[in-house]
């Protein structure tokens, strides 16, 4: 009990603090006007309870009085708006219907009293403050410093929906290899955004290199396929219409060898992405990606090289394609 | 503990690239760092080339002097029953020494040999003096039409098949050769005939599609049986088709001139 004393104080004294300053705020009560028993005099007019109320004629044991007339009742007088008036309306309103009390934000509930409900409208929340940067004591004295988030606002949009299909086409490399060309390649993508940052993408890309010297007038190619999974992280803002990520994939990777039948292998790769939304659906950029494989045999016969025929140990490829992707 | 994980991935990422080559092909040891027992085999493959190319001076305008030359016999590869000249300027052939055990007994079951010495005796006819012919009949292919043409032109059987029969017609007045080649054929087919027969009947074209959708069987190089079984089928066909050297030569190297 003693924990929740002190907040419980507050809580009393905020609710009792209205309560006593609508008492003081209150008009005075009205009086009610002293009735001089003058004979002959109209009485005077009361204060209107109601919309045609009828003041009774004095009886009066004179001369004839006028008849009796109507007055015609003013209008009441509109409720002070709820959401601005925190004070308490029942005392100061003649109606004998009670306003609900509420708070800024709420909305009535539907009242099964057979009084006509007043509808409240509910109230925006104001805009949170911006937050105010601190400032950094430096030798200069303190420098107020803006400090970057790197995470989205509360209004960063996505710029394209969160999955995405992409066909691409470009130029493959073995970099270090002097018996082969460079060569081209294809494949597709499967993509989606799992956060605002952070995706999976699926991908197969096959590409052939040409061997070089006498090798190359056979016409005989390298041939590589790989199967790849692996996340993707956007270093730009997912509103922006451009796209750089960071990948890195794993998967298997297929050689198809022209003297021996085709061998799985595994391998790992990076790189990057950059891209340019054109719409919200249509996207094209290139990507990077550097791969290393045959770092083991899941099937298929060892890789023998053609041109001295022994064991080919990992390869290292190189992807520079260009890619049409489309977003929903 | 994050901090640790990235600094062992990127101390693994560069060992893995200090450690790899990174390359599909490799560099063949010369002459020199060869075995004494691979240097006398590249010695007896070029001595049948060398007889081989003095015919093919002979009778024709061409050459094959350009892979007869100590660094173009590639025999250092192990375990591997493989003769090719693929259009590289080299003659890979597999020596006897550099073949598992299960390969030897492999070629002991071909040619039906009582032991590991007649194996060998075969294995070496066949693959030092005939195939090394077949080798040099693709070379005299490949200098008369070109690399290029060979492979867009003609299909894999028919270069196999053609270079058999050259090689076929150039040992065909050396008697002992041709004991050893129609006693080893004979035995190939009579053990492998349920196994092969059926593909190596196809008519052509229907057997050059064949033979290249299953070259990778027949090829194979840990055990090239099939291949051994179509040579012995070709050789049986090209018996009756014999021809003079000169008529083989001029034939095979007019085939781009058509």
């Amino acid at each position: 009990m003693r924990r929740f004393g002190l907040p419980l104080g507050i809580a009393i004294a905020i609710t009792i603090v209205p309560t006593a300053h609508a008492q003081n705020a209150a008009p005075a009560p009205i009086a009610r006007p002293s009735r001089p028993f003058v004979r002959g005099a109209p009485l005077p007019a009361l204060a209107p309870s109601a919309a045609n109320s009828v003041v009774r004629p004095a009886r009066s044991f004179g001369p004839s009085t006028p008849p009796p007339v109507a007055i015609p009742a003013p209008p009441p007088a509109p409720l002070p708006p709820v959401a601005t008036n925190p004070l308490p309306t029942v005392a100061t309103n003649p109606l004998p219907v009670p306003a609900p009390i509420l708070t800024p934000g709420t909305v009535a509930r539907p009242s099964h009293s057979r009084f006509p409900q007043t509808p409240v409208p509910k109230v925006p929340r104001p805009a949170a403050r911006p937050r105010r940067p601190r400032p950094v004591e430096t030798q200069d004295g303190p420098v107020i410093v803006e400090r970057l988030d790197p995470f989205a606002e509360p209004e960063d949009q996505p710029s394209s929906g969160p999955f995405r299909f992409a066909v691409s086409f470009g130029g493959s490399s073995l970099l270090v290899d002097p018996d082969m060309e460079a060569g081209m390649g294809g494949g597709v993508e499967l993509g989606a955004w799992l956060t605002r940052r952070i995706g999976l993408e699926l991908a197969v890309f096959g590409s052939e290199n040409p061997y070089r010297q006498g090798l190359g007038d056979t016409g005989i190619a390298f041939w590589a396929v790989n199967t790849t999974l692996g996340p993707t992280f956007r270093l730009t803002s997912p509103s922006s219409d451009w796209l750089l990520s960071l990948d890195a994939v794993f998967g298997g990777y297929l050689v198809i060898h022209p003297l021996q039948e085709s061998t799985w292998t595994t391998g790992v790769g990076g790189g990057f992405t950059l891209g340019k939304q054109l719409t919200g659906w249509l996207s094209v950029g290139i990507r990077v990606r550097y791969h290393v494989f045959n770092m083991s045999r899941v099937s298929g016969p060892e890789i023998i090289d053609i041109k001295a025929l022994r064991p080919v140990a990992m390869v290292d490829r190189l992807e520079v394609p260009a890619y049409v992707a489309f977003h929903f | 503990m994050s901090h640790f994980i990235s600094k062992t991935a990127i101390l693994g990422l560069l060992l893995l690239l200090a450690c790899g080559d990174f390359t599909v092909t490799n560099e063949r040891p010369t002459f020199a760092e060869l075995t004494p027992p691979e240097q006398t085999v590249v010695d007896r493959v070029l001595t049948e080339l060398r007889s081989f190319n003095q015919q093919v001076e002979n009778y024709t305008d061409y050459s094959v002097s350009s892979i007869i030359n100590r660094e173009k016999i590639d025999v250092s590869f192990k375990e591997f029953i493989l003769v090719a000249n693929l259009g590289d300027q080299t003659v890979h052939i597999s020596a006897w020494e550099n073949l598992s055990q299960k390969q030897r007994d492999l070629i002991k079951t071909w040619f039906n040999a009582i032991n590991a010495e007649e194996a060998r005796q075969y294995y070496e006819f066949f693959f030092y003096r005939f195939f090394v012919v077949g080798q040099g009949a693709k070379q005299f292919m490949y200098e008369s039409s070109s690399v290029g043409w060979v492979y867009a032109n003609r299909s894999l059987y028919a270069v196999e098949r053609d270079s058999t029969q050259l090689s076929l017609t150039y040992f065909q007045n050396d008697g002992t050769a041709m004991a050893l080649i129609n006693r080893g054929c004979e035995q190939v087919r009579r053990r492998y005939d349920a196994t092969y027969r059926s593909g190596f009947e196809l008519k052509r074209p229907n057997a050059d599609q064949y033979f290249l959708d299953n070259a990778r069987s027949l090829l194979d190089p840990k055990a090239p049986t099939g291949y051994m079984y179509y040579v012995c089928g070709w050789i049986k066909r090209g018996m009756g088709l014999l021809d003079t050297m000169d008529g083989e030569l001029d034939w095979l190297g007019g085939l781009s001139k058509d």
